[in-house]
């Protein structure tokens, strides 16, 4: 029989890297495929040959066993085959509705869209993908997990033969991705075969009928997924030996850094109260649109606080600005890389020192290029960013590896307290573990730390404490002690 | 960051798919040194069918026009980069002018009118500041109001008339020598190169190009977006205000109709020279060599006795293509 998809021999180069060789996978009808491996190791690439965003240096494609040459992005769609792409790519301003049926909206005879028409597919839609907002909705005002979402129901607007959802659950939350998992089970009984990329290990068991890892551009393995053990797939993933998921932490809380006192920002959140300890690690748990990422940006300035204070120790500072806030020694990582994080046509070098520029700089006015080369040399080492070199831009550098330099960014600064939303976003097992024991390493060194994740066993396995968000209020908290998914997920979602 | 420009993506980027069409491909092929071939070529062309192209007073005349779309330019590189745009700066090069030269028939000294001048630039540019950032309005929106209210105010302080007769001092900024070189050539000169320095090698143009190529990002890193913002505004503004004072010396007197459409001219130069008017990208060397190309274009016309209705059309197209190469590039690297 042939197979639905089959990729043979792809190999791909980009100038400096050599991203993927002689890679080969099969597909077939009503089968999901897992592919994992770390970040830069070709995942995304192999898939934007597929969607024919850039074309194989070598290799051929095969779609019911012809043979298939997408050449641009129009060739895979109009051959039934949808890629969600790991970066988003919504329209931000227009409505949910229109961007699910961006491309093909529904026209009446006189070429005016259907409104009516449009609301009501875009409903049923938006109920297959579990998201419950209003068609009308203008996408910028989600949140990256509902647009995750909302890119999912795009997929399914249009007869798809193949789906490829390069980590779509990033930053779900349970519920979320229950919902998600029920609708892939729906495209497999319907004969679509799936791709799925994910650094969730657990998730990829759930799903995948096969997995395939892929490493420096390669594949390692393809197997069964009962053949597979997770230590067995991390081992062939990166390629030396992992040891505790969550290193142990010797840091004993000292004095307040922060605290925050009856917070509230407008209808985001209200009276929100807590305070953090040099070397403590607390989370912050919720369902998304809780107003976690809200609560992290009125600390740091970036949003305006209607009432209340934020306090940090040392300084009588109640930053206005994200300046002022990086002068008091806050420091923040945010949720979305892509839109708040990077400059991605920036290298990563200028990417890296962009907080810092004054003291790199001589009488800060006047640039050093060589504290600035160092100060990104170094970072690429310490955090073992994978990139050719520090001038490469941002925009070529895979998403987790993109997600190390915004780290670094925010570590430049030599601040005492972090916010990090999001934190290990499409970061890769080994990678994951690296971004763990630098948060440890913080707190030992004194810091406190502040982290929001939908992770619940990232909050669990990392965290000292947990506050729990519902519905822009402080809903509880939850000390080590007491720590279980049932404990939090109950705070979450009922109080 | 020290060279941002010439770390244009059309280099370390993605390779573009073959069939994609071949304009986008031409436009990813057209950079710096693109740029240099095509001064070269046009100067060639000139000094080959247009006897009179390579005299000293011919160069000489290219040179003296092209100082003030080159200072001019400068100041709306800046701008550019950081993603917005002044197209105020003609009508404002005219103010400043007619103001300078107001002030020196009330007999105040030339410094003094010096000051007026170049005050009066920065204040329009100010103006433009204060509207983009404190009251978040559009700059192309709010540059294009400057644009009439500065040309309406040089004809409401002249009563329309020709401002003239200044003293030589004053006139010399614009028309003298200093050795062999005309003075207003040689003030360009020092203009790019400080605004060359500026741009790539300190903070405050490190943080240009950054309000420019993400202005969320750079506000979240702890870049002072708002000031970066007015401080550009203002540049532009006070370089438009010495545009008025070098031109008003140049020819002896002050038209509130003077510079008209020379915003054009100088944003042509701009993007020429490689800028994107997406901000984030864009250089001072690109813009001089931008500023040249403009500059022979609009000499050869008037060598070649081209119509003036003509001129006008082939400046539109002019720029139209550069910003057509610069949009196609944006689309080629967000796919
Ligand atoms: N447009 C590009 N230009 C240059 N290099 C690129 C480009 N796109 C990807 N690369 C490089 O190719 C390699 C593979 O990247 P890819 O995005 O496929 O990784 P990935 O497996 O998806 O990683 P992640 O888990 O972080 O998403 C990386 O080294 C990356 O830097
Ligand atoms: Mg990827």
């Amino acid at each position: 029989m042939t197979h639905l998809l089959e990729m043979r021999g792809i190999s791909k180069s980009f100038p400096g890297v050599k991203a993927l060789s002689n890679v080969g996978i099969t597909l077939d009808r009503g089968e999901v495929l897992g592919i994992v491996g770390e970040n830069g190791a070709g995942k995304s690439t192999l898939m934007k040959i597929l969607a024919g965003v850039f074309t194989a240096d070598a290799g051929a494609l095969f779609l019911d066993g012809e043979r298939f040459a997408p050449m641009r992005p129009g060739d895979s769609l109009d051959a039934g085959i949808i890629v969600i792409h790991q970066e988003l790519s919504l329209v931000p301003d227009r409505s949910v509705a229109e961007n699910i049926f961006l491309g093909h909206l529904p026209r009446n005879r006189f070429g005016a869209v259907r409104r009516a028409a449009l609301d009501r597919a875009a409903s049923r839609l938006l109920a297959r993908v579990g998201l419950a907002v209003q068609p009308r909705t203008v996408v910028r005002t989600l949140g990256i997990a509902q647009q995750q979402l909302v890119e999912i129901a795009r997929a399914l607007s249009r007869a798809a033969r193949v789906i490829v959802m390069d980590e779509p659950t990033a930053t779900l939350t349970a519920a979320e991705k229950t919902s998600l998992f029920a609708t892939i089970a729906g495209l497999r009984g319907e004969g679509v075969g799936l791709v799925f990329i994910s650094h969730h290990l657990d998730e990829v068991f759930a799903l995948a009928d096969r997995v395939t890892v892929l490493r420096d551009g390669t594949v390692v393995a393809t197997r069964p997924t009962a053949d597979w053990s997770e230590a067995a797939l991390i081992q062939a993933m990166v390629n030396r030996p992992l040891d505790a998921m969550f290193p142990p932490r010797q840091a004993a809380p000292g004095d307040i850094l922060l605290s925050v006192e009856n917070l509230s920002s407008g209808a985001r959140f209200e009276d929100v109260s807590f305070s953090v300890r040099a070397g403590e690690v607390v989370g912050l748990g919720g369902l998304i649109g809780a107003g976690r990422t809200e609560v992290l940006k009125t600390i740091y300035g970036a949003l305006p606080a209607s009432a209340g204070r934020v306090r940090i120790a040392g300084t009588t500072a109640h930053p206005r600005t994200p300046r002022q806030a990086i002068a008091a020694g806050l420091a923040l990582v945010p949720e979305d890389r892509k839109a708040e994080g990077l400059v991605l046509p920036f290298p990563v070098r200028s990417n890296v020192a962009l907080s810092t520029l004054s003291s790199l700089s001589w009488l800060r006015m006047v640039l050093s290029p060589s504290r600035i080369d160092r100060v990104a040399n170094d970072a690429v080492r310490d955090l073992r960013i994978r990139t050719p070199g520090i001038r490469q831009l941002v925009r070529s550098l895979s998403g987790g590896n993109q997600q190390k330099v915004v780290l670094a960014r925010a570590m430049s600064t030599g601040p005492r307290v972090f916010l990090l939303d999001e934190p290990t976003r499409g970061i890769d097992v080994g990678a994951k573990v690296e971004v763990y024991r630098l948060i440890n390493a913080l707190a030992e060194g004194g810091a406190a730390v502040l982290v929001v994740s939908s992770d619940m066993i990232e909050l669990l396995g990392l965290c000292d404490r947990i506050l729990v968000m519902r519905a822009g209020r402080l809903a509880g908290a939850v000390a080590r002690a007491e720590f279980s998914q049932e404990r939090v997920m109950a705070l979450a979602a009922l109080g | 960051m020290t060279r941002p420009a010439s770390e244009s993506p059309h280099r370390s980027g993605a390779p573009e798919n073959p069939r994609r069409s071949g304009l986008a491909r031409l436009a990813g092929a057209l950079n710096e040194l693109t740029i240099v071939v095509g001064l070269v070529a046009i100067s060639l062309y000139l000094a080959v069918t247009t006897p009179s192209f390579l005299t000293t007073a011919n160069l000489l005349s290219i040179l003296l026009a092209s100082a003030l779309i080159g200072i001019v330019a400068v100041g709306e590189t800046f701008v550019i980069v950081t993603g917005g745009i002044d197209l105020s700066v003609g009508s404002v090069v005219a103010f400043s002018g007619v103001m300078a030269g107001l002030a020196m028939q009330a007999h105040l000294p030339v410094p003094v009118a010096i000051l007026i001048g170049l005050g009066i630039g920065a204040l329009s540019g100010g103006f433009i500041a204060f509207a983009v950032t404190v009251l978040e309005m559009s700059p192309f929106i709010v540059s294009l109001a400057v644009l009439a209210m500065a040309r309406g105010l040089a004809f409401i302080v002249t009563n329309g008339n020709t401002v003239f007769s200044f003293p030589d001092s004053f006139d010399n900024i614009g028309g003298g020598n200093l050795g062999a070189f005309p003075v207003a050539a040689l003030i360009a000169a020092a203009v790019f190169l400080i605004a060359g320095l500026v741009l790539a090698k300190t903070v405050f143009g490190a943080e240009i190009y950054a309000v420019g190529g993400n202005r969320e990002a750079a506000r979240l890193a702890g870049i002072p977006v708002g000031r970066t913002l007015a401080l550009v505004y203002v540049i532009s503004g006070a370089l438009a205000g010495l545009g008025g004072i070098v031109l008003a010396g140049r020819l002896d007197s002050a038209q509130p109709i003077a510079a008209v459409g020379l915003e054009l001219n100088a944003i042509a130069a701009v993007v020429i020279g490689g800028a994107s008017l997406f901000g984030g990208k864009g250089s001072i060397l690109g813009t001089l060599m931008g500023v040249l190309i403009i500059g022979l274009i609009n000499n050869g016309l008037t060598l070649k006795n081209v119509q003036p209705f003509w001129v006008q059309f082939i400046q539109g197209a002019v720029i139209f293509g550069a910003v057509l190469i610069d949009s196609l590039n944006q689309k080629r690297r967000r796919s």
